[in-house]
């Protein structure tokens, strides 16, 4: 194997030592991403088939197309800078994405970002929630029965009748003969 | 596990409304397509077959589970005769106890004249407006089947329907998607949901055998109604009962559950042997009638019968409404000045006892 692909085994571990840490938390990032906010399935199954891919070539050009997919919403969050060349996924995999401090940015210049990811969510929710929020009335009556809203109550007494059917009846155990 | 839900139908929805734009389909097909999906009984001829049961909401009250066959045929042109066959798994004939033997001659004289408990029994979930429908439900396709019951088997489709609100059941309705008769009910299973959160199976009907044609020997069920009058208003009903010495009563609109709407307002003439005489005689009431798209609210007020025990005047129960319960279904009776008022809904007890505690003067 060659470039890239010796990096990754079958089970996602790394010959070196810290960057199977890199591979792993690319990994659970992904997932994490796509939980939150929803990237398509099959982005997530990319990365599963980069760990179990052998084939250096073809890993490189699937880390690609992985990467590529997912690299606004890595952008999004901060954690990995937009890379300009294709080779993001190597960046992403890399030493440098496990040293202490790399890629992480002042809270305060992820607050635009938080702000906009917050206004989505809120988006999404709130058509949601209007989704599930009945109609207004608009069929031929709707005037005449809003007009009642003014009207005075009657009070009723509402009494809750035990159910008697005929099959309790039928049921009903006989009393025994002889007996009182 | 909601929101999955509700991101897999709008990508269902999406991809519905893809396919019908792609296809070209035109508005008048699409229309058409969902005519069809409210089935209309009387108007198609055939022979059916079905098993029904019920069972109470609450398994530990005295109400008890009741199971019958029937069979309903339809010459196609309006009428309709529903048969009793079997109540509890036995015929009439092997049937002794006077008692059961009267629960079973109840039952197929409601089943037949399509009043009373037929309401209870009878009234097949289906959709009686989509738009309402799609507003109120979340529906979802189960799976397409093809059930055995005609001689090369009947195609069908299965769909769930799950309220926005739980305050009203869901079904698991199979219906033919045959050609011509699409919409013809052909199972369904009506689910509650109970105050911890869990779902219950209070009914269930599944059709056994099915002949399409005009059934031989055909003799429909004597229909009680005479005459059917749409009123135009609520105005207009007021006054026609106002007339007849009625006080017509309705909820506020504010008490209504979610998603209902008034949708029939009308005056019907029916024939009742419900007077001393005990003569067939017509009586008038008015009926309003409101509804999700699937279930349904009813209102019926009418003159109190000369049959009604004078002990209820007597000690003033007016404005005391009697809630009884036959499986999901709610019923009560109210007397209010000289009206009588019953109410029949599937709602939820809590939400059905704020109805009655809402109800305004017309």
């Amino acid at each position: 194997m060659a470039g890239g692909g010796d990096r990754f085994t079958e089970a996602g571990q790394s010959a070196a030592g810290d960057e199977s840490v890199a591979a792993f938390d690319a990994r659970a990032l992904a997932e994490d991403l796509h939980r939150l906010v929803r990237i398509p399935a099959p982005a997530t199954l990319e990365f599963a088939a980069i760990h179990a891919e052998l084939d250096a070539a073809a890993l490189d050009a699937r880390l690609e197309r992985a990467a590529a997919r997912l690299r606004p919403a890595l952008a999004l969050l901060g954690r990995v800078p937009a890379p300009p060349t294709l080779r993001a996924p190597v960046e992403i995999a890399g030493p440098a994405f496990g040293r202490p401090g790399a890629g992480v940015r002042p809270l305060w210049r992820l607050l635009p970002r938080l702000a906009a990811a917050a206004a989505v969510v809120g988006g999404i929710a709130a058509a949601w929630w209007s989704s599930t929020q009945p109609p207004p009335r608009t069929g031929r009556f709707a005037a005449e029965t809003a007009a009642l809203a003014d009207r005075a109550i009657v009070p009723v007494r509402v009494v809750m009748v035990a159910a008697a059917t005929a099959s309790d009846r039928e049921r009903e155990p006989k009393p025994a003969r002889g007996g009182p | 596990m909601n929101g999955q839900r509700v991101a897999a139908r709008l990508c269902a929805l999406l991809l519905v409304t893809a396919a019908a734009t792609l296809g070209g389909c035109d508005q008048e097909w699409v229309d058409s397509r969902c005519e069809k999906v409210v089935f209309h009984s009387a108007a198609h001829a055939f022979t059916a077959e079905r098993t029904v049961r019920t069972d109470p909401i609450d398994p530990a009250s005295a109400e008890l589970p009741v199971e019958w066959t029937e069979r309903i045929q339809s010459d196609g042109t309006g009428q309709i005769a529903v048969t009793l066959l079997t109540r509890n798994g036995r015929t009439r004939e092997e049937i002794a106890d006077p008692a059961a033997l009267g629960a079973f001659d109840r039952l197929a004289a409601q089943l037949a004249t399509g009043g009373g408990h037929r309401a209870f029994f009878q009234r097949d979930p289906a959709p009686d407006d989509l738009d309402r429908m799609v507003a109120n439900y979340w529906v979802t396709i189960v799976g397409l089947v093809r059930k055995p019951i005609t001689s090369r088997g009947e195609p069908a489709l299965t769909y769930l329907i799950e309220p926005l609100a739980a305050d009203r059941p869901s079904y698991l309705l199979t219906a033919s998607t045959k050609s011509g008769r699409e919409g013809f009910p052909l199972a369904c299973e009506e689910h509650i949901t109970l105050a911890d959160g869990s779902s219950r199976c209070v009914s269930r009907m599944e059709v056994t055998s099915l002949v399409w044609g005009a059934p031989s020997g055909f003799v429909p069920n004597p229909q009680p109604i005479v005459k059917r009058t749409a009123l135009a208003s609520l105005e207009a009903a007021r006054v026609r009962a106002a007339a007849a010495g009625l006080d017509l009563l309705l909820p506020r609109d504010d008490a209504l559950p979610p998603g209902f709407e008034l949708i029939i307002a009308e005056e019907v003439v029916m024939t009742s042997t419900a007077n001393l005489a005990r003569v067939e005689r017509p009586v008038t009431l008015w009926r309003f009638v409101y509804s999700d798209g699937i279930e349904h609210i009813d209102f019926i007020e009418h003159g109190p019968p000369e049959t009604m025990p004078r002990e209820f005047a007597d000690n003033d129960l007016f404005e005391v409404a009697f809630v009884s319960r036959f499986g999901s279904i709610a019923s009560a009776s109210l007397l209010h000045r000289g009206t009588q008022i019953t109410v029949e809904s599937r709602i939820s007890t809590e939400r059905f006892t704020g109805l009655l505690q809402s109800l305004v003067r017309l």
